[in-house]
């Protein structure tokens, strides 16, 4: 058997009974592995003295949070509105960190996205059916909406990406030259945004949705909601959804909790695909599961040519949304009143873009223009 | 009267939930931080400071709240010690402090045992802001008395790589000493 890593030993230093069966029979026949402990341990122990404290300090939880009651009263301290945390969330949303809070529900959100871009008057059958929205179209999604969708992997099987990992690029060219895309940068930066900028390219990677009529079967069985009737072909449809490749410039990229000042970016727009149904039957049943509720269900319907649109959801508790003309096309921009921040989106020429930060949105919308 | 209403519903909502986070949380985040700065004041401000940033920016029911609280409280005192600036200012009320605070907490050690003691502390903030982020917080949380389970959660890393992260840090720490040591 192989000896034990460095990082076993130091665990079994402070959690001796965390390690395996197997590996405490073989430390206790190795020498070598008990004299690196031994080397481990005394080490652990150097630290524990350097790092001691003089005195344990006695806390008054009560007192000190009357002191922060009152300094957030006296600075005014109230909580930023919940659309920036959402921002500031989305920009963070790197890792397991991010999936584990929501991930069943962002999930589920990405694939219902996909629906919104479904050829409702479609009825192509038993063929792969490809198609790339052409524009931008603000849905306004509640937590609501999204806590009520149904966990889809019940229902069938779920593919994620794979796990994409960011190459960063020396400058725009190197990030154009990695990306086959024509990067653009801003002509301008709004006062106070730092010049200094980082480039990131994303390949792109694929979703997909397949359903399983028996899944769905034992999902309705175990809950005891009554399953909408299925259509022929339904089981064993699969739904895939293509991002393009992006890039990504973050400009005075934000340390810890801070914002970067600004994100300048830009994707291939996406493609679907759909196999055995048309993408209206898949939605129109999905749509009727129990969970989702009749606005999203509506609001989805709603949402005009999918074949054309690519639907922004915009979360309608946290943000508002309204249209601008940015380079010439159709836009959507996203803030709040109080322009703390902003954001806006816009498809030229099959290449999403999106500008965001911390600044009001009319900045953001010349940083927008700019883009040369 | 209605909006007056939901709006004390609201707070009532939101405050409720966060003063049970506080009350939870607020020791082992001063002792996190009490384990960086190895002072008792300073680190009951960085415990204010990082309720107060979580309090502005998220929900006090967030599954992450705990381990969020953590690690901001490892990275903010981390960042008082490398603070250059307020590093210099601390050292020059710290000696004052400490040799006050040792004078009536280590009456049983003779002065040169309490300026030695307070030099350590010195030498060992001062190294522990010369790692890593990531070296520098695994020691500040473990050695606060956070399980590798809460060690890994506030550092998003798996609970099988604690070790190895922790037996990096020590051997950076004691070689960040080692190379200040007077030769």
């Amino acid at each position: 058997m192989r000896h034990l890593t460095d990082g076993t030993l130091r665990r079994m230093v402070d959690e001796p009974l965390a390690i395996s069966a197997r590996d405490r029979d073989h430390y206790s026949t190795c020498l070598r592995c008990r004299s690196k402990f031994e080397e481990i341990d005394a080490n652990a122990r150097e630290t524990a003295r350097l790092l001691s404290t003089s005195s344990v300090v006695q806390v008054d939880p009560r007192l000190a949070l009357s002191q922060l009651h009152h300094r957030i009263a006296v600075d005014r301290l109230e909580p930023v509105p919940r659309w920036q945390t959402w921002l500031a969330d989305t920009f963070q949303r790197r890792g397991r960190r991010f999936r584990k809070p929501i991930g069943g529900a962002a999930l589920a959100a990405v694939v219902v996205g996909a629906m919104f871009l479904t050829p409702a008057g479609s009825l192509a059958q038993n063929f792969v059916d490809v198609f790339q929205p052409k524009q931008i179209a603000p849905l306004t999604i509640s937590t609501n909406d999204l806590s009520g969708l149904p966990d889809l992997s019940r229902f069938g099987t779920l593919s994620f990406p794979r796990k994409v990992s960011e190459q960063p690029a020396p400058s725009a060219a190197a990030a154009a030259s990695a990306s086959y895309m024509n990067v653009l940068t801003p002509a301008s930066l709004p006062a106070g945004v730092p010049s200094s900028v980082t480039y990131d390219v994303l390949p792109g990677s694929s979703a997909s949705f397949t359903f399983r009529a028996a899944k769905a079967r034992q999902a309705a069985a175990a809950t005891g909601k009554p399953l909408p009737r299925m259509p022929a072909g339904l089981d064993g449809s699969t739904l895939q959804v293509t991002s393009g490749t992006a890039v990504v410039a973050v400009y005075g990229n934000g340390a810890g909790d801070a914002l970067p000042a600004l994100v300048v970016g830009q994707m291939k727009a996406p493609t679907i695909s759909i196999t055995r149904v048309s993408v209206k039957v898949m939605e129109d049943y999905i749509l009727s599961l129990p969970g989702v509720t009749a606005r999203l269900a509506q609001a989805i319907r709603s949402i005009g040519d999918p074949t054309k649109t690519l639907p922004l959801p915009i979360p309608i508790d946290l943000a508002h949304a309204q249209t601008v003309q940015v380079q010439g096309v159709q836009g959507t921009a996203v803030g709040d009143s109080t322009g703390v921040g902003s954001v806006v989106v816009w498809e030229k020429n099959g290449i999403i873009y999106g500008v965001g930060g911390t600044q009001p949105e009319d900045q953001i919308l010349a940083v927008a223009n700019s883009l040369r | 009267m209605a909006t007056a209403a939901s709006s004390w519903m609201e707070r009532q909502e939101r405050d409720v939930p966060f003063e049970r986070l506080f009350t939870a949380e607020y020791a082992k985040v001063v002792a996190i931080a009490y384990r960086v700065l190895a002072d008792a004041h300073e680190a009951e401000d960085v415990a204010q400071e990082v309720f107060c940033s979580f309090h502005r920016r998220h929900s006090p029911d967030a599954p992450y709240a705990a381990a969020w609280l953590h690690r901001a409280a490892a990275h903010a005192a981390l960042n008082v010690v490398r603070g250059a600036r307020r590093r210099r200012q601390r050292e020059e009320t710290e000696a004052i402090a400490r040799e006050r605070e040792q004078s009536t907490v280590q009456a049983s050690l003779d002065p040169q045992q309490a300026l030695e003691e307070a030099e350590r502390q010195r030498e060992v903030r001062q190294a522990l802001g010369r790692l890593s982020p990531k070296s520098a917080a695994v020691l500040a949380l473990r050695y606060s008395g956070l399980s590798y389970a809460e060690v890994a959660e506030a550092l998003d890393v798996g609970v099988g790589q604690i070790g190895t992260l922790l037996r990096r840090a020590e051997a950076a720490l004691r070689k960040e000493m080692n190379d200040a040591a007077p030769h």
